[in-house]
């Protein structure tokens, strides 16, 4: 660490003001170490700046940064702007001691371990993508067949009580069974009679 | 017009209400002092000999008279002419011979006996005849029914029905009788769609197989004793406890808006009839089907009833196969 600490930084970045970057250069002066850490950021700059453009055919159409960005979920066209949520804190690195014993890292059944990249990783990758797969073609087919097949298909029915109160006097047998007004021989009471003590 | 009254309980409300009534009466030892070990714990042979016998008498007997029905406070009354081989003939209307349940035989007096206990009561007459009265006890002591049957040909000239409280709800009979196949003939005949052919148990099982809602049973001991399809589908299913018929009229679809003119809403999905004074309708639709009950009996039997058989919805497979089904006749190019 320089003895400008990130003023250094700043002095290499040209974000110095006159009196800040003067009182710099005369520490570089007095200073080897800082001159020579100034070297490295200098050079190190250099060769980020040297790296080439990438080339016209290499860079990404405008076309396909316009599809990209219309991946992403598009922003609502009024209302008010929400504010940026506040950082969550980082929460601390975990400094307790880890458990060694898969340090080799292998599995219980001695195989080797899934690191990510490797093979096993891929194979348990496309497991679970299938399995999921499944899982959602079942649970899919399974709603909508449910869905399909709540109503039935069933006429609309209009009971035909006159025939089934004749039905019901001849199954009962206690009960004159035949219309009043067209048969002289039935008499029903219009008004109910009165009733006994 | 007249609401359907929710009266005293006749069927299945009425088991606790009954019950109750004779624990008290075994505790009390009853109204009139009767002491529960005096009553008889069987049927009465010959009060089970006369029902048979009326029941023969029914088919055997040539009678012309008029008959009446009132049920509370309403009653009807109609010409009747029995021809042995024939037929009863209500005014014009022919009831054949041996499928009423009036009077019991058969299954249905197989319910009486199951469900009540008969007893001889008291000789006695009735339209100036000499007839045996026979009574139908429920569990509590309490009389459930009486029948006045004709000493000399054993005919059944009246029936009574009592609710739970001992009142009578139904009461049905001879006004007029005369023995004898003299005098005119009535022109009766069976109206047109009645009475098609019977359901037998093989053809119930399978359209209970399809879904149907077709009950061996109802609550309140009702036993099913008659079962027909009609020509439009309908499956007619005729139940008794022995002394009050009750029919089930079963038809697959939804209940058309607008066929209710007269009834109205007692509960979820079920409606009662306003409009008919002799008989309680209920009516109740569900999985696709539409039940009809009607019944003599007191409208809370028919409430009860209609309310027990509401089909509850499919299980989930059947509705999945059906959902299936449908999905692929949607997708088969060729359907």
């Amino acid at each position: 660490m320089s003895c400008l600490g990130e003023r250094l930084t700043a002095l290499v970045d040209g974000e110095l003001d006159a009196e800040e970057r003067e009182r710099a250069h005369a520490h570089l002066a007095r200073c080897a170490d800082c001159r020579a850490e100034a070297e490295v950021l200098r050079g190190l700059k250099n060769r980020l700046r040297g790296l080439a453009a990438p080339d016209a055919g290499d860079a990404p159409s405008g076309d396909f940064l316009a599809r990209l960005n219309g991946l992403a979920e598009p922003a609502p066209a009024c209302g008010p702007v929400r504010a940026p949520r506040p950082a969550r804190p980082v929460r601390p690195r975990d400094t307790r001691p880890r458990d060694n014993r898969r340090s080799d890292n292998r599995r219980g059944d001695g195989r080797p371990g899934g690191r990510p990249g490797t093979p096993a990783d891929r194979r348990n990758t496309r497991r679970t993508v299938v399995a999921v797969g499944a899982a959602t073609l079942f649970l899919g087919l399974g709603g909508g067949a449910y869905i399909a097949g709540g109503r039935q298909n069933a006429p609309q029915v209009s009971p035909a009580f006159d025939r089934f109160a004749v039905e019901h006097s001849l199954l009962s047998g206690e009960s004159p069974v035949s219309d009043p007004l067209t048969d002289p021989s039935t008499l029903q009471t219009a008004v109910p009679l009165p009733t006994r003590p | 017009m007249r609401r359907a009254r929710l009266r005293a309980p006749y069927g299945r409300g009425c088991a606790l209400l009954a019950g109750g009534l004779a624990a008290a009466v075994a505790l009390t030892g009853g109204p009139f002092g009767e002491r529960p070990e005096s009553r008889a714990p069987a049927d009465d042979a010959g009060a089970v000999r006369l029902l048979r016998a009326a029941a023969d008498a029914a088919r055997r007997v040539p009678y012309r008279g008029r008959r009446y029905l009132t049920v509370g406070t309403a009653r009807a009354m109609s010409n009747v002419v029995h021809t042995p081989g024939t037929g009863t003939a209500y005014g014009s209307v022919l009831s054949p011979d041996g499928v009423a349940a009036d009077p019991p035989s058969g299954p249905v007096l197989a319910a009486l006996l199951r469900n009540y206990t008969v007893r001889c009561g008291t000789g006695t007459r009735l339209l100036g005849r000499a007839a045996h009265l026979v009574e139908a006890h429920r569990e509590s002591g309490r009389v459930a029914g009486r029948f006045w049957l004709d000493a000399a040909t054993g005919l059944l000239l009246r029936r009574d029905l009592f609710d739970v409280h001992g009142r009578r709800v139904v009461e049905s009979g001879f006004s007029r009788l005369t023995i004898g196949s003299q005098g005119p003939q009535l022109a009766a005949r069976l109206p047109t769609g009645v009475w098609p052919d019977r359901l037998g148990p093989a053809a119930r099982a399978a359209l209970r197989d399809r879904g149907w809602p077709l009950p061996e049973t109802l609550p309140g001991r009702f036993w099913l004793f008659d079962a027909r399809r009609a020509a439009d589908g309908a499956v007619h299913l005729g139940f008794s406890d022995g002394l009050a018929a009750l029919s089930v009229f079963v038809q697959p679809g939804r209940l058309a808006p607008g066929s209710l003119s007269g009834w109205h809403r007692f509960g979820q999905r079920l409606f009662v009839r306003d409009d008919d004074l002799l008989h309680h309708w209920a009516i109740t639709s569900g999985a696709g089907y539409v039940l009809t009950v009607v019944t003599e009996a007191p409208a809370s039997t028919a409430v009860s009833v209609a309310a027990g058989l509401r089909p509850r919805g499919d299980a989930v497979g059947t509705r999945l196969n059906r959902g299936a089904r449908r999905l692929g006749s949607w997708l088969d190019p060729l359907d």
